[in-house]
């Protein structure tokens, strides 16, 4: 095979130019693109600059929260008990450098849980953030999804149907005849050109979403830039194939179409079965069921789980019988060892499930294009998963420091909440 | 008048004989039929199973609260009960807002909660195009079969050279166009009516036949509108394949475009208070007190020393009713007032948002038939504010039975750890039972889509025929 050389790439290439139809396709995918990187890039703007404001305002949280503390006794270790249950537990998911790739995901994922001295599983359950779910459905997919989308549609626009043309229009025949070299050179050389249209066109629209967002670097952006290349070639290549099948015009039109609604919703949807059926993800509802039965059962034995909190813990003089706020305190312990196993089979289910979806998606190049963004945002399952260890782990810190305090009813001195853990993923 | 008629009918006909001869409307619309009914019998049987379930979990957790034994019963309030939102046979349909929306709430003492366990934050990644459910086929799919199919019908005349004939035989082009219409909706209702009744009859059994039947309507709307925008694009179209690709690139306009940036904008220039926000300022308004009405401490004290005159006592211990559940009553009346207040709040913003995200979507006719879906579905906004209105009425009243009972069953102040309520009292309290609105509240809720929907049809309908005048072969 010969590979093209000046004349057909400078053939090609005004061929392209002079069809308005490309231009106009170009047009339509970079607004849309565009509009979709605006959006993706101010939210994950919206997103750092909130996360900016984190530290000051646990600062002045803390400072307001030792102000209020009442001397050493019961109603300390009261105020105490309060503020294990605030705002001063707040984490946030961290997120990487590619934030503009995958901030959809924060629409919906609990991003913002919070250490407390509650049980998360009951009490202190995270309902998530507070979104209008009209909106939520039926808004932006994200960025990487809309490239999915709409990129292989004007590709294959673009590409199938390119042989078939000049068939149809009886050139086919004149062009085998007057190239020295075969249709391959010619082919490849009109590829080519919609190849860097393509890729340039998503770049120029793309890139936006990345410079809005201060937490973008240069490697995440090449990374990017590498993706769609990848991503476009694939498209293009394919494009060129139905170009090359017999048949109409139409019909390869047809095909591009049928190809394009399997790999984009069809083959997705397949993996997205199979991964809910290899690893069933756990009833929430029947969940509901064990929260209650581990609400009645730590209600039920109230006093001995405090009693059992002492004797583990000789270091802090018992204060039986156990008053509110230890009762609940010991309560809410016994809760979460009992429901925690419930919270590790759902990760390990998403886990699993993501695994399967990772595992296929080559299938679907849109699909991988989009787990890559959510990857390189750091709101993937994984980096999800991640940080529910991290909040555990996190609020393990968290109780360790305020429990006993709050157990010993005399509370704290309001110069050691200085000493108040961090969540520092 | 009769001879225009004569000569649509004519058309149609042709036009249904053409197609039914054609390969592609037996071969995608079959295809497409036995998808539907694929994903409708999925999706109905998933809808099965999460409605036993809920039963089984409704039945469970009330048994749970019958059950609790001796309590204090505050405490036993805090236990609480939980609502569930039934699903519909037609959400197996169009699953709506479901999938964002948090799929149970939790009922307790001085608190609203919103609902929790959005079924989307626990899926699997996917691309976010939704759902590759019947909603997905009936509203996105099926029209790109219109496309397909009607895409030639009147640049096919044109290429063969039929069209001059067909106006030298004085055949009007109003006429031509009509009958294309015509015969382009009758030949796609041919095939996939066997689904329609088909899946009708899979839903017929728990939905009532008027929801139903307006789905159909609205369905035979939407379709009969993108036949006409599929003969509108091919009349004014030189060739077939142009009219294919300006056909397509409406479509992917129409459906997946214009839709998710009108809701991605509404999203940033109305937006809601994040969570954070939202229940600070139900604890400030509640600790603080609303414009003139004092701190919490304040209103307490006043309410105690009110309390304390009108029983001629003068202290708490000595009256003669439970003076911790008269106090929770007057503090929860008062929590109730804030909660009402914010949550009216953000239910008028989302009402707003879906408002101004009809006009914004007005451009294309795909977010008017899914919010008719939703609607008759009861998966759409007003159907969940409905349920949790319903939710919270019903909290009101198990709360402020629980207090009225203790108040009269104590005496001046008790302990919180004293456990004098027991089974034969929890079960006094009434079952939750929501019954869903009917058929009415969707029409009202949806009567905008509707009319932005006719208005569609029309719109098309007369392009369609101003198309006519400047057809030319």
């Amino acid at each position: 095979m010969s590979w093209p050389r000046r004349h057909h790439w400078q053939a090609e290439g005004l061929r392209l130019r002079r069809q308005p139809l490309a231009w106009m396709a170009f047009a339509a995918l970079f607004l849309v693109l565009f509009a979709s990187a605006i959006s993706a890039g101010l939210q994950a703007r919206a997103w750092r600059a909130a996360a900016a404001q984190d530290p000051p305002v646990f600062a002045e949280r803390l400072a307001q929260a030792a102000q209020r503390l009442p001397p050493a006794g019961p109603a300390n270790a009261t105020a105490l008990y309060q503020l294990g249950r605030g705002e001063l537990g707040s984490t946030r998911l961290p997120v990487h450098a590619g934030l503009a790739l995958g901030v959809q995901r924060l629409d919906v994922l609990p991003a913002r849980l919070k250490a407390s001295l509650d049980s998360r599983h009951v009490e202190a359950r995270d309902p998530g953030p507070l979104k209008n779910p009209l909106l939520t459905e039926s808004g932006l997919p994200g960025l990487p999804a809309m490239v999915a989308l709409l990129l292989p549609l004007v590709a294959l626009l673009l590409c199938a149907g390119l042989l078939q043309e000049e068939r149809e229009q009886g050139r086919l025949g004149l062009l085998r005849v007057q190239s020295r070299h075969g249709l391959a050179p010619i082919l490849l050389a009109a590829l080519g050109w919609r190849l860097l249209g393509l890729w340039t066109v998503a770049a120029l629209a793309t890139l936006p979403a990345l410079a809005l967002d201060p937490g973008a670097n240069l490697l995440v952006a090449l990374q990017w830039l590498g993706a769609l290349a990848a991503f476009c070639t694939l498209w293009v290549l394919l494009g060129g194939v139905l170009s090359g099948l017999p048949g109409s015009g139409a019909a390869a039109m047809l095909a591009a179409l049928g190809l394009w609604l399997a790999l984009t919703f069809a083959v997705p949807a397949g993996l997205l079965l199979q991964a809910q059926q290899q690893a069933p993800t756990p009833s929430r509802l029947q969940s509901i069921v064990s929260i209650r039965a581990a609400q009645h059962d730590s209600e039920d034995h109230e006093q001995a789980l405090a009693q059992a909190w002492y004797a583990a813990h000789p270091e802090v003089a018992a204060q039986l019988p156990a008053v509110w706020p230890a009762s609940f305190v010991a309560r809410a312990l016994d809760q979460d060892l009992a429901l925690e196993p419930l919270a590790v089979e759902r990760a390990e289910s998403r886990l699993e499930q993501a695994a399967v979806l990772h595992r296929w998606s080559w299938l679907s190049p849109g699909l991988a294009l989009v787990l890559w963004g959510e990857k390189a945002a750091g709101t993937d399952v994984h980096s999800h998963v991640r940080y529910l260890q991290q909040v555990e782990a996190f609020e393990q810190r968290w109780r360790d420091f305020l429990v006993p305090r709050v157990m010993d009813r005399e509370g704290l001195d309001a110069a050691r909440l200085q000493s108040l853990p961090r969540f520092q993923p | 008048m009769i001879a225009a008629v004569s000569g649509i009918t004519a058309i149609a006909a042709k036009e249904i004989r053409a197609l039914l001869r054609d390969g592609r409307l037996w071969g995608l619309g079959t295809l497409l039929a036995v998808l539907l009914l694929a994903v409708l019998a999925s999706s109905a049987h998933q809808r099965q199973q999460a409605e036993q379930e809920r039963r089984a979990v409704e039945t469970a957790a009330r048994q749970q609260w019958d059950q609790q034994g001796d309590r204090n019963p505050h405490r036993a309030a805090h236990f609480g009960l939980y609502a569930f939102k039934p699903r519909s046979a037609l959400s197996s349909v169009d699953a709506g807002i479901d999938a964002q929306a948090g799929q149970a709430l939790w009922l307790e003492p001085h608190k609203r909660n919103l609902a929790m366990f959005a079924p989307a934050a626990d899926a699997a990644p996917s691309l976010g195009l939704g759902d590759f459910n019947p909603a997905f086929l009936l509203f996105a799919l099926v029209p790109l079969l219109v496309l397909v199919l009607g895409h030639g019908s009147v640049t096919q005349e044109r290429e063969l050279g039929t069209l001059r004939m067909l106006q030298a035989c004085g055949l009007r082009a109003s006429a031509l166009v009509l009958g294309k219409w015509l015969g382009l909706s009758a030949g796609l209702m041919l095939v996939l009516a066997p689904a329609l009744l088909a899946g009708g009859w899979l839903l017929a059994a728990e939905q009532d036949a008027l929801h139903a039947g307006l789905l159909l309507l609205a369905l035979l709307l939407y379709y009969a509108l993108w036949a006409a925008i599929t003969v509108l694009v091919s009349a004014l179209s030189r060739t077939s394949r142009a009219a294919l690709l300006v056909l397509l690139a409406l479509w992917v306009g129409a459906v997946f475009i214009a839709p998710r940036l009108a809701a991605s904008s509404v999203a940033q220039r109305m937006p809601l208070p994040t969570g954070e926000q939202f229940w600070s300022r139900i604890h400030h308004d509640i600790a603080q007190g609303l414009p003139g009405d004092g701190s919490a401490a304040e209103r307490l004290q006043a309410f105690d020393a009110q309390l304390l005159a009108d029983n001629g006592v003068a202290r708490l211990e000595d009256l003669p009713f439970g003076a911790n559940a008269r106090r929770r009553l007057f503090r929860d009346a008062y929590a109730t007032r804030v909660h009402a207040l914010h949550f009216a709040q953000l239910w008028d913003d989302q009402l707003a948002q879906q408002r101004r995200l009809r006009w914004a979507g007005v451009v294309t006719p795909y977010p008017a038939m899914r919010a008719i879906s939703s609607a008759l579905a009861g998966t759409d906004l007003a159907h969940r504010q409905h349920f949790e209105e319903a939710a919270e009425q019903y909290r009101q009243q198990y709360t402020t039975l629980m207090d009225e009972w203790d108040m009269h069953a104590t005496r001046g102040v008790t302990s919180f750890e004293s456990r004098y309520g027991g089974n034969a009292q929890w079960q006094t309290m009434p079952q939750w039972r929501y019954a869903a609105p009917g058929a009415g509240f969707a029409l009202r809720g949806s009567r905008a889509d509707w009319a932005i929907l006719s208005a569609w049809l029309l719109l098309a309908l007369g392009a369609l025929c101003w198309s006519a005048r400047r057809l030319k072969p």
